[in-house]
């Protein structure tokens, strides 16, 4: 068996507590390489298997990456982790795998992004990258829903974000709550307050799969073209390198072919139910 | 390599056997259809008495016989190619107590395809593609040295390698072929330079004109025999407008069980899931096995499910295999060795359901 499925051992080097059930891990790996915004890792657990996890930032420390995903406790595996994977615990990872977000492609766009709870994790690397080159992009736009305040990730980096110049942040909540003195209902709600202009803006989107259809219809009637409008998709991936087969949708493999996709691409498939 | 006419030439099954101690004693391990027990399988050859000349495989929708008749056709059995170039276990990883990660790594030295049908041939191009970034696959390709293939004379009843091109003669692709006739008479031809050396070293004569014409005759039967199916580029255009109808995919679906046997014995479904072991002593392997998109769980993440329904998981299999796979690789993916229709419990049959799809979907 080749080295493809062979993951590098790296060490969890802190833990953020980021919402009920969600954790994110930074872990110390060498051997890999940079990851692009959007890009996944496969982390193997040892013993328990492996979870497919988009990156959600990293850095470099001396020779090595320091890798972080945000992990929400839902399967098997990913409950496992969060019982015994501590600061200390040594975790498999492969990667980075897959089609990122297409950032080069839209320099000197405006950049609207739209996430769904668990979803703003692959979309944080688009921000850091904006923050990063800031002079490439125009206006950047942040929608961010999550059920309740608390389920909100890296609410210690909001101030970040707001502070990236000639940027606006918005976010909701599905339902009142106390203290809440934002907005209250579906994060697509946002899209109708966007002041962007859809000629020349580009939108990223990741959330539930029916928050992201519900999304790129609207950002479609807004005038946005589907070939601007991207969705990082979820199957049920298990190889992520295309040969394990069992995360296509249609003909595309999400995981090579993917996960981010234009709305165009996916439209077709996405409105066929078990396809 | 062009087939001049006049390059065929005749022997019996006793220079089939001289090819095969050929073969062997230049180092190639001959692999292809293997009796073991009372089942065939496909792998290594250690003699020629285990291929399975002597038996007749009788097939139909659900149904699968195997009668010894020394002057029977065999066809194929449940095992394909596959279960040698992508075993249906594989070991990937080996971890130890302290989480020192060891691949698997595997060797061996050249084989040679031997006596395998132009169908299970094609399946491997298709593999070829499809698992180009298989690390394990490429490996075990990479070995084969020499291919040798059986051409169909008498199809069996669940056979249309006509309809898909791959079959009942070679295509391009080997280096011998030959083709067993009536009265003992074993028809051969070359595809390669080392093909015609080998033929010329087992000092075969030309076939006479009548002994080709009767080959012609016999290919031309077979060949019509296994193309009674709508055409291929129909088919495909067919199911891409049929994507939608969930009415017509539950009809058509309605007495699948889910077994996923179609998955198993198709020689170009290749879908692998991944199995953990842990021992007690922290030791951990990791292995990948074979996995059907019939298989409940195929789409199943935590929290979500990508198709649920049965119907789902048929119309899958159907549309991959004539529809997405030629926009995957170019190859449509069913070779038409009929292995889905012989081998489902129930006899669900694929060329019914192309037929029907066409029927409605059609130009």
């Amino acid at each position: 068996m080749g080295a493809r499925l062979v993951p590098r051992v790296g060490r969890v080097v802190r833990v953020v507590e980021e919402a009920p059930l969600v954790r994110t891990y930074h872990i110390r790996v060498g051997g890999i390489a940079e990851p692009e915004p959007g890009q996944f890792n496969v982390l193997y657990i040892k013993g328990f298997g492996e979870v497919v996890i988009s990156v959600s930032n990293y850095s470099r420390v001396d020779g090595d990456l320091v890798v972080e995903h945000t992990v929400r406790a839902v399967g098997t595996v990913t409950s496992y982790m969060h019982s015994s994977i501590d600061t200390g615990s040594l975790v498999g990872v492969r990667g980075p795998y897959g089609r990122g977000w297409p950032l080069r492609e839209f320099e000197g766009f405006d950049v609207l992004v739209v996430g769904g709870g668990i979803g703003l994790a692959p979309l944080r690397p688009i921000l850091k990258y904006v923050a990063r080159f800031r002079d490439r992009f125009g206006r950047l736009v942040l929608l961010y829903g999550a059920r309740r305040p608390v389920d909100m990730l890296y609410k210690y980096e909001y101030g970040e974000y707001r502070a990236i110049p000639n940027s606006s942040v918005l976010f909701s909540i599905d339902a009142p709550y106390v203290g809440w003195d934002g907005y209250v209902g579906f994060v697509t709600d946002l899209i109708d307050r966007v002041d962007l202009d859809p000629r020349s803006s580009v939108a990223f989107v990741c959330g539930p799969e029916v928050m992201m259809k519900v999304a790129a219809a609207k950002l479609v009637k807004r005038g946005f073209g589907e070939d601007r409008v991207f969705l990082s998709l979820e199957r049920r991936c298990r190889c992520g390198i295309g040969i394990c087969g069992t995360c296509q949708l249609g003909h595309l493999f999400v995981c090579k072919d993917g996960p981010v996709f234009s709305y165009q691409e996916v439209r077709g498939y996405l409105a066929v139910s078990g396809l | 390599m062009e087939q001049l006419p006049g390059t065929y030439f005749r022997g019996d099954v006793e220079n089939l056997r001289a090819l095969f101690n050929v073969i062997r004693s230049r180092g190639l391990e001959p692999i292809g259809y293997v009796i073991r027990g009372d089942a065939i399988y496909f792998g290594s050859l250690s003699s020629f008495e285990l291929l399975p000349l002597g038996l007749e495989d009788v097939q139909a929708p659900g149904s699968y016989r195997l009668y010894r008749n020394p002057s029977g056709f065999f066809r194929h059995s449940s095992s394909s190619p596959k279960y040698w170039f992508h075993p249906p276990v594989q070991r990937v990883l080996e971890v130890s107590e302290g989480f020192e990660v060891e691949a698997v790594q595997e060797g061996g030295g050249p084989v040679a395809l031997f006596g395998v049908k132009p169908c299970d041939v094609a399946s491997i191009e298709v593999l070829d593609r499809i698992l180009s970034s298989d690390d394990s696959f490429r490996s075990r390709r990479s070995r084969v040295a020499l291919v040798v293939v059986e051409e169909c004379t008498v199809p069996g009843a669940t056979c249309f390698c006509g309809t898909t091109g791959t079959g009942p003669s070679a295509r391009g692709g080997y280096d011998i072929a030959y083709a067993r006739l009536g009265g003992g008479l074993v028809l051969f031809k070359y595809g390669s330079e080392v093909g015609l050396k080998l033929i010329e070293e087992l000092g075969l004569t030309k076939a006479s004109e009548d002994e080709v014409a009767e080959y012609e005759r016999v290919m031309g039967r077979a060949r019509e025999a296994t193309s009674r199916l709508p055409k291929l580029q129909e088919v495909s255009r067919a199911l891409e407008r049929s994507l939608a109808d969930e009415a017509f995919w539950k009809e058509v679906s309605s007495r699948c069980v889910g077994c996923a046997n179609c998955n198993m014995v198709c020689p170009t479904c290749f879908c692998t899931e991944f199995v953990d072991y842990l021992e007690p002593s922290g030791r951990a392997r990791r292995v990948r096995q074979w996995f059907g998109c019939l298989s409940y769980t195929y789409g199943q993440v935590a929290g979500a499910h990508y198709r649920p329904e049965l119907y789902m998981r048929y119309r899958h299999f159907v549309l991959h295999k004539f529809l997405f796979y030629p926009k995957q690789v170019g190859l449509v993916g069913c070779v038409g060795c009929g292995r889905c229709v012989t081998w489902c419990p129930v006899g669900l049959d694929i060329r019914d359901v192309v037929s029907r799809v066409v029927a409605k979907y059609g130009s």
